[in-house]
């Protein structure tokens, strides 16, 4: 199959499409490790925002978040999700690339044997 | 890679916003709007391009799409045809109520100072419609010069003006017809033609067509001639000699025998007081002073056999003047435009030549006509060479399937790049790609033009080269509020052939001479008719 971005265009989402859903995981237990979305959710802020923020605001930041309903929390968890989706998308421009040229090669090689047969 | 940048560009500017709300930032707001700004530049710039250079004078038309490519036009905010290219003659086809006059020539017209500022113009208009008339002169202020062969109040104008041989070379095109079966009369003319105009022209006093009749049709006038001739200082002796030959060689009713046709021609240019404006000694129109005075006419020429005669021999006085310019070098001379409206009953054997010579002596062409068929009664080629001779092309609605046709081609054609995806499970699932070359309108979009509306192939600036770019947009309407208040001209004062002149006509042509001549003309008739 000859792969062109009319196929691969999904690809540039798919960040999207596996972290956003990580933040509404109901609760779960592995062991004796208890998982949620609400940890998700905080395991985002902690490691993806706060490091590029100031200390100030921050702190701001974490006593909203304390203070914030579901939803909000949500909110904020899409727009990380969404941030880390469009930082992506170079790398998955240059995957999808990648992916283009070797299925064109494929085939351009599976095309030339069989020319090659033929003409044999 | 460009909508890649673009949507990164978006997030960032989500984010700008959010964090200016949420951290109540000033900052970060003003910076937001400052990012967006700069994405709506890039937006602009890389989505809807200007391909012409606004700051470049020419004819400015507004809005419009660039359809090169029609499965992606592109918009443009403010289409400047620029004055450089239009300079090349522009050729419009369309059905009636298309806008050919109105929104074409007329809009041309009315920014005609702006494309080329101290220019004159001279419209041909070739329906006899004097509403335009009157529109052009709400528009624009009107001509310096009306011309019409119907109307009263029309200027004059001569058409033995000028040198010998422009002079043969106009009146051939309409005195001398033409035969399938013997070329034997049409040479005879000719040939008289080339020994009695130079003969004529060298008295140095001004002569009209009223006075070729005379001495071609008159033995004492031809007499006077030659004893004229013998007399006068610049006339050339061979040209003298040759005609004195002529004259001796044989009767003179046997030599006017031969010259029958040319004389018949000749009688609706010379007979009646409507062909005073065409005969007068001091005319108002001199064409070639027009052209250097930057000095604008209106030739009114509805449709009629005479007409028609009459129009051929104006373009042909035009062409002897783009001859002058050509020679004279024309560099720095400044475009003067012929618009030719409704012209395609009056397309004549000669007009290919004619405008090949007007391109490069700045004399553009702006023709407009309604059917193919126009063109291909005169030549079969000839629709190819008027593509070929003018640069800009605008197709307008075209309801004729034919003409429809011909003004797809003109359009041209482009590369489809089509796609297409297999999900069924055989041997061969998955994309392909195929490039097509398919004509870039079909004849239905043409009829589905609205009025004014014109696709527009052209010449512009691009990316520091010249580009043939495909345009659609609507031309603007100029404003000619008022028209029916318009007054057509007074009427001007026709010296008839009583100027300064050879006045043979008024020596030689009395009343009972003509009504012979008139009876002898309708004999011949009849004797035609009787035979066929």
């Amino acid at each position: 199959m000859i792969l062109t971005w009319i196929r691969l265009w999904p690809l540039f989402f798919l960040p999207l499409l596996l972290l956003l859903p990580l933040g509404f995981v109901p609760e779960f237990t592995i062991g004796r490790l208890h998982l949620s979305g609400g940890a998700v959710r905080e395991w985002f802020l902690n490691n993806c925002l706060l490091p590029v923020l100031s200390t100030d605001d921050g702190w701001q930041l974490v006593s909203w978040f304390y203070d914030a309903s579901y939803t909000q929390e949500v909110l904020l968890h899409a727009l990380i999700s969404i941030d880390i989706t469009l930082l992506l998308m170079p790398l998955v421009f240059g995957f999808g690339k990648v992916l283009i040229f070797i299925s064109g090669f494929i085939s351009r090689t599976e095309h030339a044997q069989k020319t090659r047969v033929a003409r044999n | 890679m460009k909508l890649i940048s673009l949507i990164m560009a978006a997030g960032l500017i989500l984010n700008l916003f959010v964090y200016a709300y949420f951290f109540s930032s000033v900052v970060t707001l003003v910076t937001a709007l400052l990012v967006s700004f700069f994405v709506g530049y890039l937006i602009r710039r890389w989505f809807r391009v200007m391909p012409v250079n606004s700051k470049e004078h020419g004819w400015v038309l507004g809005e419009a799409e660039e359809c090169s490519d029609p499965d992606k036009p592109i918009a443009i905010d403010r289409l400047t045809l620029p004055a450089d290219y239009l300079v090349l003659g522009a050729l419009c086809l369309g059905s009636p109520k298309a806008g050919k006059t109105e929104s074409f020539a007329l809009g041309i017209m009315s920014q005609i100072s702006h494309i080329w500022p101290n220019s004159g113009y001279a419209f041909f208009e070739g329906k006899g419609d004097t509403d335009i008339y009157m529109k052009l002169v709400a528009a624009t202020g009107g001509p310096d010069y009306f011309f019409s062969t119907e109307l009263a109040g029309s200027c004059s104008i001569n058409l033995m003006s000028g040198e010998p041989r422009d002079v043969v070379d106009r009146l051939k095109l309409s005195l001398i017809g033409h035969t399938a079966s013997t070329s034997f009369y049409s040479d005879e003319q000719l040939a008289r033609l080339t020994l009695v105009v130079p003969v004529l022209k060298s008295l140095g006093m001004a002569v009209s067509l009223r006075d070729l009749y005379t001495v071609v049709a008159i033995e004492d006038a031809e007499s006077e001639l030659l004893r004229l001739a013998q007399a006068a200082p610049n006339c050339d002796a061979a040209a003298l000699s040759l005609y004195k030959e002529w004259v001796n060689s044989d009767e003179h009713a046997k030599r006017v025998s031969a010259l029958q046709g040319l004389l018949n021609r000749l009688f609706i240019f010379v007979y009646g007081s409507h062909t005073d404006r065409l005969n007068t000694y001091q005319p108002d129109i001199d064409v070639s002073e027009i052209v250097k005075g930057g000095k604008s006419v209106y030739f009114h020429l509805p449709l009629t056999d005479y007409t028609r005669s009459v129009a051929i021999a104006l373009v042909e006085m035009f062409h002897v003047e783009s001859r002058r310019r050509q020679n004279e070098g024309c560099h720095n001379a400044i475009p003067y435009p012929l618009f030719f409206d409704d012209w395609g009953a009056f397309f004549h054997s000669n007009f290919g030549p004619f405008s090949s010579r007007c391109r490069s002596a700045k004399l553009p062409l702006f023709f407009s006509f309604q059917s193919l068929s126009q063109m291909t009664k005169v030549d079969p080629a000839f629709a190819a060479e008027l593509d070929d001779n003018v640069a800009n092309k605008f197709i307008m609605r075209v309801m004729g399937q034919e003409t429809g046709e011909y003004g797809v081609a003109l359009l041209g054609a482009h590369d489809r790049l089509e796609v297409g995806l297999s999900d069924v499970r055989t041997n061969l699932p998955g994309t392909s790609l195929a490039s097509r070359e398919v004509a870039r309108f079909s004849t239905q979009d043409l009829k589905s033009l609205r009025a004014g509306e014109v696709y527009i192939s052209t010449l512009v600036d691009k990316d520091n080269e010249t580009q043939n770019l495909i345009l659609k947009t609507r031309l603007p309407l100029p404003c000619f509020d008022g028209w029916r208040e318009v007054s057509m001209p007074s009427a001007a004062h026709i010296d008839s052939a009583t100027g300064e002149g050879l006045n043979f006509w008024l020596k030689y042509m009395d009343r009972a001479k003509l009504t012979e001549i008139q009876h002898r003309a309708e004999g011949d008739t009849a004797a035609f008719e009787e035979i066929v």
